[in-house]
């Protein structure tokens, strides 16, 4: 064989790699979803209560941020899963690594509107919300107890019932498993993480996963997402 | 030696030919799944819901109880209005109008549904009058107001009554958002206020085609 020849095997054989690789790199996307996206859960719900400072909180506040809800109440101790102190840790994470450009909100709901008025959300929030400046907002809500019930037990599917109190006869707790959840700027449920232990690099990883999908939710990249989706839901 | 040497020289020839070939069979055909797998990009935001959504039974403006779940095989899109909202509902009431004009005969695959966020002022006649301006077609709902309340809450709508000097009376603050349900009852799409009628009528015959 001629050396001329040879070249334009090799040549033949670059073309068919090329190939090769091209139709590995599409195959493997389908199957191995490099570009993770989160699922659309479903809706989150939409409401209208008070803050701890008595304002006006409605789920239209939070459209456009992304945002991770917690459930707790004022009176819960002893045994009771309160995950308020794991939301300040997720503050302090998400100020210091999570994606710039993007704004972020904790919201925390209470389980007993009877009882948690507003200033006893002051009170309860105080030491968490602190004095720094803080760039996540946060705000405990309260509202009617039938309103909360239809946002956190309709919407979030949070079951909590309230149980007569071991200690006293006319106390009583709330019995509930702590969950949080994260909500998307478009008031779509994107993670549900039912645990009293929060894995902090969990949520990040997550919160991480969405500011991409943000910041790339325009022109090709878009398409990427779009289609990220396509193979994870519909294969 | 010159006819030896041009044999393998003819035969590479031919080899690259083919090859030239198999590269454009391959190409083409990928192209053609590319294109094939290229998922249609909805104008409203996708969701992937596990769960049908939310059944509702509510009279309309004929006085007639009126199921989601009846209208199962239509795309059904719900939106949160009422009758005295100055701006927004009439807007997007025209803009869903134009969506269902522009279906031409797959008009009635499709049903609107309006649920009052203002229970108090919209009575049936109230409520059939305000659509009347719009198209015959749409449906107009009206429920208790917790039982608005808690619809409302499930498909992430907020409503809220305002105090105004306005001549008309109070106003009510809602989510502007329109919800798309597939023929097999899930909420599938959300499109936000200002979503344009052509681009609604894209999706929901994408949305009936697939």
């Amino acid at each position: 064989m001629s050396e001329k020849s040879s070249k334009k095997f090799k040549l033949l054989y670059l073309l068919y790699a090329v190939i090769a690789i091209v139709v590995t790199s599409v195959v493997s996307f389908a199957v191995f979803q490099p570009v993770k996206v989160l699922p659309r859960i479903s809706l989150a719900p939409g409401y209208a209560f008070i803050n701890q400072d008595g304002e006006s909180r409605t789920s239209e506040d939070y459209r456009g941020k992304l945002t991770l809800y917690n459930f707790s109440y004022t009176h819960c101790d002893g045994e009771c899963p309160d995950t308020t102190q794991q939301m300040q840790e997720v503050r302090a994470a998400v100020e210091e690594s999570a994606p710039a450009g993007i704004d972020y909100a904790l919201v925390t709901v209470t389980l007993d509107p009877e009882r948690d008025t507003p200033e006893a959300l002051g009170l309860f929030a105080d030491p968490y919300l602190g004095t720094g400046e803080n760039t996540v907002s946060w705000d405990f809500l309260t509202g009617d107890p039938l309103r909360v019930r239809y946002m956190v037990g309709g919407g979030f599917s949070l079951f909590y019932e309230a149980v007569a109190s071991p200690n006293s006869t006319d106390d009583y707790d709330i019995k509930f498993y702590p969950l949080f959840i994260l909500v998307d700027g478009w008031g779509i449920i994107r993670a549900e993480y039912p645990t009293a232990d929060l894995d902090y690099d969990e949520v990040l990883n997550d919160i991480n996963y969405l500011a991409v999908e943000i910041n790339n939710s325009e022109g090709a990249a878009k398409y990427a997402y779009e289609a990220a989706h396509l193979f994870r839901c519909y294969p | 030696m010159t006819h030896n040497n041009n044999k393998p020289e003819r035969s590479l020839l031919k080899k690259i030919w083919i090859a030239i070939l198999g590269i454009a069979i391959v190409g083409g055909v990928l192209i053609l799944a590319l294109i094939a797998l290229k998922p249609y990009a909805f104008h409203g935001a996708v969701l992937q819901s596990p769960k049908p959504a939310q059944d509702f039974t509510l009279l309309n403006q004929y006085g007639q109880e009126t199921t989601l779940s009846d209208y199962r095989g239509k795309v059904v899109l719900l939106y949160f209005g009422y009758a005295a909202c100055p701006d927004v509902c009439p807007a997007t009431l025209a803009e869903l109008r134009q969506a269902r004009e522009l279906l031409g005969t797959r008009a009635d695959e499709i049903q609107v549904f309006m649920i009052t966020v203002d229970p108090e002022r919209d009575t049936a006649e109230v409520m059939a009058e305000f659509l009347a301006h719009f198209d015959p077609s749409f449906i107009g709902l009206i429920g208790a107001p917790e039982q608005v309340a808690q619809i409302a809450t499930q498909y992430g709508i907020f409503f809220q009554k305002q105090d105004t000097s306005s001549v008309m009376g109070y106003l009510v603050d809602h989510t502007a958002t329109v919800m798309l349900i597939d023929p097999e009852g899930y909420s599938r799409l959300i499109f936000p206020y200002g979503a344009r009628g052509e681009d609604i009528a894209e999706d929901i015959i994408y949305v009936l085609d697939h």
